[in-house]
C-alpha cells in the first residue's frame, strides 16, 4: 500500500528535511495534523496527515470529493466561500448525503475573487472554525496563496481551495499540498470512484495516486488500488 | 436639568443658497474666488408664479435696501430697480439645504429639528459646557454659518416659543438666563408668538400690540374672541405647557462625542479618534448591560460636510477592539479635505446582553450544533463587507421540489430548524437554472433512462443509471401541474455523475424535455 512512501526516503534526505523544517520554524510534529481517514493517503504525506494550520488545494473535475474526505474527519463549523457568479450552487440535501451536515456549514456568497480570498483569509484566522473551503474562479496566484497560508498558520485552521481550472497544474503556489481528483468509472452508482493524485506536497513524495471509492450507504471512503510513481 | 433651546433663523436662506452656489461654481471652474465680504452684492430676488402673476418670495439685503419687498409682483420690482437679478423659487432645494443644515447641527446636539421653511430648533440642554458656555455656543454657531455664507439670527431661551420670538424679533445672539424670560418677552410684538397675520391685526385693532399686554388680559375673553391658539402660544412661550421638538433622527441613549481644538486630517488620527469613541461608548453600554447591534459614526468636516457610516453586528456586542475592526475598512472612502473637528458615535440599535437562547440548542443534532458565540466576530466581519444576507446557513423547507427545499437563513440563527429529511441520494450542487440537454432514448423502451445525452456541446454516454424518481409539482404554486418531473442519477463513461430530469411524459401529443439539474461532486 505505502509503496510510494518508501520511494525517496533516505536518512540523509530526512535529516535535511528536518533541518529545513527547523529553519522554517515549524518543526515536524509541532503542528497539528488530521488524518484523511485513509492510511495509504496519510502515509504519502510527510507529517502523516493533513497539516491543520495550512491550506490545501484540490483540482480536477471532482475536486469536491476532497472536502468529503476531510469532512468525515472533522467536527465543528466550516466556512464555505462561493462566488455569486458560479454556475452551480450548494444544495442542502446534497450536503447531507455528502457527509457534511448543513448545520455546520456557513456559506459566504462573495462578489468576485478579491472578496472571496479576503473572506477565506478572515475565516482562516478564526480559530472557532474547523475548516475554510473556497472556490475562487481562476487561479490562486503565489501572493494570494502565501497570504492564505499565513492566515491558516495564524488561526490553526484547515483551508481547502477548490479549483477546476486546467492550467492550475503548473501555477506556482505557496500552499501545503495540491491534489488532483478526477472521476473514475464506478461499479455501482452509490459507490462513486475517483482517481486521487497528490500532485505536489511540501516535503512529500512525487505524484503517488490512488483509486478511492466512497460507499454512500455507509458514508466512508476506501482505497481500491494504490499506485506509485 | 432645565430645558434650553436655541432657535436658529436663516432669514435669507433662498438667496444665500443661490449666491453660495454661484460662489462654489466659480471656485470649481478655476476662477479667482471672491473674498468673503466682497461677493456679488447686486440685488437678487426670488419669484414664484401664483395665479398667473410672479410674486417676490425672497430677496437679499441689497434688494431690500433698493426698496423691494416680499409680496410685490415682478413688474413692480423691475419698475423700482430695473437691473435686479431674478431667480425662480426652488422649494425642494431649499428644503434639502435646510435638511443638510439640520444634519450639520448634529455637531452641537443630536436633538435638532427643522422649524418652518427657514428655521432650526436645537435642544441644547446640557450641551453648552462643551462649547464654553451658552453665549459662546451661540456665537460659534453663528460664526460658522456666516462663514459658510448664510445670514443667521439666533436666540437661546428656556422654551422653543421664547427662543423663536427672540430670534425673529429680538436682538440676534440673545441668551436669556434660565427663568428670566418674562421681561424680555413682554416688550416684543404679538407677532413674535407665531400667530397668523389675521390674528395679529385683530389684536392690534383692540389695542394689544405687545406680548406683555396680551399676557395681562383675561384668558377667558381671549379664548372667546380668538380661540385657543393665542392662549396656547402664550403658554408655550412662557413654558407653562411643553412644546416638543421632534428630532431629525431618533434620539439615542448611547452616544459618544469627540471634538478637536484643531481639525485633524490624517486617517490614522481619525482612526485613533474612533477607537477613543468606541472605548467611551462601550463603557456606557457595559454599565447599562446593553450591547450594540448597529453603530453610526458621524464625522463633521470643517467645511460643513457630514460623513456618515454605519456598521452592523450579528450579535449585540460591547467589545471596542472588535467594533474597531468593523470600522477600519469604512474610513477608506472618506476624504478628510481640510480636516474633521467633531466626531460622534451613536449606538443606534442596542439589545440587552443576554446569553443566546440555550433552550433552542437541543433542536440541533447533538454533535453538530455549532458554537455560534465564537463565530459572531467572523460573521460580523464578513457581513459588513459582503452583506448580512450573503453569509448564511442552509435550512430545509417542507417541499419536495429541489429548487424550493433550501432556504438561506442568517448564519447565527440558532433557532432555525436544521432537520433535513432523509432523502435519497442528492447531488452536492444544483445548477443555478436547469439546462436543457439533448437525450437519446433507447428505441425499444423509450420510458427508460437515456442512452446518452449532449450537455454544453459535449456528449456523455451513460454507463449506469438509477431512476426514475418522480417529483410531482406542487399544484398550489403556479405552473403547469400536470407536467411531472422524473429524475435520474446517471454516470457517464468517465465516471462523472449527473442528476438529469425529464419534464413531462412521453405520450401521444406530448414530447418531454430533458434537463441537467445537478452535479454529484
Amino acid at each position: 500500500m505505502s509503496l510510494a512512501r518508501t520511494f525517496h526516503r533516505t536518512p540523509t534526505i530526512d535529516a535535511l528535511r528536518a533541518q529545513v523544517a527547523t529553519i522554517e520554524q515549524n518543526a515536524v510534529g509541532g503542528r497539528k495534523i488530521i488524518s484523511l481517514g485513509l492510511s495509504a493517503l496519510d502515509a504519502a504525506l510527510p507529517e502523516g496527515g493533513l497539516v491543520l494550520g495550512g491550506v490545501h488545494e484540490a483540482t480536477g473535475s471532482a475536486a469536491g470529493c476532497f472536502v468529503g474526505m476531510v469532512a468525515t474527519q472533522l467536527e465543528g463549523p466550516v466556512l464555505w466561500c462561493v462566488d455569486v457568479d458560479a454556475r452551480t450552487k450548494l444544495f442542502g440535501p446534497g450536503l447531507v448525503s455528502f457527509g457534511l451536515h448543513p448545520v455546520r456549514v456557513i456559506v459566504a456568497h462573495c462578489r468576485g475573487r478579491t472578496d472571496l480570498l479576503w473572506a477565506m483569509e478572515e475565516g482562516l484566522r478564526t480559530s472557532a472554525l474547523m475548516a475554510v473551503i473556497g472556490e475562487p474562479l481562476g487561479i490562486v496566484d503565489l501572493i494570494a496563496s502565501r497570504r492564505l497560508q499565513l492566515a491558516a498558520e495564524a488561526g490553526e485552521t484547515l483551508g481547502i481551495v477548490l479549483n477546476v481550472e486546467k492550467e492550475v497544474r503548473f501555477a506556482p503556489s505557496a500552499l501545503e499540498s495540491r491534489w488532483r481528483i478526477d472521476s473514475e468509472p464506478a461499479v455501482d452508482l452509490v459507490c462513486p470512484r475517483w482517481r486521487v493524485v497528490l500532485e505536489r506536497c511540501r516535503g512529500g513524495v512525487h505524484e503517488p495516486y490512488w483509486i478511492v471509492e466512497r460507499d454512500e450507504t455507509k458514508g466512508h471512503f476506501a482505497v481500491v488500488t494504490a499506485f506509485g510513481d | 436639568m432645565k430645558r434650553r433651546v436655541i432657535s436658529l433663523w436663516l432669514p435669507r436662506l433662498a438667496t444665500n443658497r443661490l449666491r453660495n452656489r454661484k460662489q462654489s461654481a466659480a471656485l470649481q471652474s478655476g476662477q479667482a474666488p471672491l473674498r468673503r465680504g466682497y461677493e456679488d452684492q447686486s440685488p437678487l430676488i426670488v419669484v414664484t408664479e401664483t395665479g398667473g402673476r410672479f410674486l417676490v418670495v425672497a430677496l437679499n439685503y441689497e434688494a431690500e435696501k433698493a426698496g423691494l419687498i416680499v409680496g410685490m409682483t415682478l413688474p413692480d420690482a423691475r419698475a423700482v430697480f430695473p437691473a435686479v437679478t431674478v431667480a425662480f423659487a426652488d422649494p425642494t432645494a431649499d428644503a434639502a439645504l435646510l435638511d443638510r443644515l439640520v444634519a450639520w447641527c448634529g455637531r452641537y446636539t443630536p436633538w435638532a429639528a427643522a422649524e418652518g421653511g427657514d428655521g432650526i430648533f436645537l435642544d441644547v440642554t446640557g450641551c453648552a459646557h462643551l462649547f464654553g458656555g451658552e453665549a459662546a455656543m451661540c456665537a460659534d454657531l453663528m460664526a460658522r454659518l456666516e462663514n459658510f455664507g448664510y445670514v443667521t439670527r439666533t436666540a437661546l431661551a428656556d422654551t422653543p416659543g421664547a427662543a423663536w420670538a427672540l430670534s425673529h424679533f429680538g436682538k440676534s445672539g440673545t441668551v436669556v438666563s434660565s427663568g428670566e424670560m418674562g421681561d424680555t418677552l413682554s416688550c416684543l410684538p404679538v407677532a413674535a408668538l407665531r400667530l397668523d397675520p389675521g390674528t395679529v391685526s385683530d389684536l392690534a385693532q383692540v389695542g394689544v400690540r405687545t406680548i406683555g399686554a396680551l399676557h395681562n388680559m383675561s384668558r377667558a375673553s381671549l379664548a372667546a374672541r380668538f380661540g385657543d391658539v393665542v392662549g396656547q402660544r402664550l403658554d408655550q412661550a412662557f413654558g407653562h405647557i411643553r412644546e416638543p421638538i421632534s428630532p431629525r433622527t431618533p434620539v439615542v441613549q448611547f452616544r459618544a462625542r469627540l471634538a478637536f481644538a484643531e481639525p485633524i486630517a490624517l486617517i490614522t488620527d481619525i482612526e485613533r479618534g474612533v477607537q477613543h469613541l468606541l472605548d467611551d461608548l462601550c463603557r456606557k453600554l457595559i454599565e447599562a448591560g446593553q450591547g450594540g447591534r448597529q453603530l453610526l459614526l458621524i464625522l463633521y468636516r470643517v467645511d460643513g460636510e457630514v460623513f456618515k457610516t454605519v456598521v452592523g453586528a450579528a450579535r449585540p456586542t460591547c467589545d471596542p477592539t472588535r467594533l474597531a475592526r468593523l470600522f477600519s475598512g469604512r474610513l477608506c472612502g472618506f476624504e478628510p479635505a481640510f480636516g474633521v473637528d467633531v466626531m460622534t458615535l451613536t449606538a443606534s440599535v442596542t439589545e440587552p446582553m443576554t446569553p443566546v437562547t440555550p433552550a433552542m440548542r437541543h433542536i440541533l443534532p447533538p454533535n453538530q450544533a455549532i458554537c455560534s458565540d465564537g463565530l459572531a466576530p467572523l460573521i460580523d466581519c464578513l457581513g459588513n463587507r459582503l452583506g448580512f444576507d450573503q453569509v448564511v446557513r442552509l435550512t430545509a423547507i417542507e417541499s419536495h421540489l429541489p429548487e424550493r427545499m433550501v432556504k438561506a437563513t442568517s448564519a447565527l440563527d440558532d433557532t432555525a430548524i436544521f432537520a433535513w429529511p432523509l432523502s435519497p441520494s442528492r447531488p452536492l450542487r444544483l445548477l443555478g437554472w436547469p439546462e436543457r440537454i439533448e437525450a437519446i432514448l433507447p428505441e425499444q423502451d423509450p420510458q427508460a433512462s437515456p442512452l446518452s445525452f449532449q450537455w454544453r456541446r459535449t456528449d456523455h454516454e451513460i454507463r449506469l443509471s438509477e431512476g426514475p424518481e418522480r417529483i410531482a409539482p406542487e399544484w398550489w404554486v403556479e405552473g403547469d401541474p400536470t407536467r411531472t418531473w422524473d429524475y435520474w442519477r446517471v454516470e457517464d463513461t468517465m465516471g462523472r455523475q449527473f442528476w438529469i430530469c425529464r419534464h413531462g411524459l412521453l405520450r401521444p401529443g406530448e414530447s418531454p424535455e430533458w434537463f441537467m439539474h445537478g452535479l454529484f461532486v
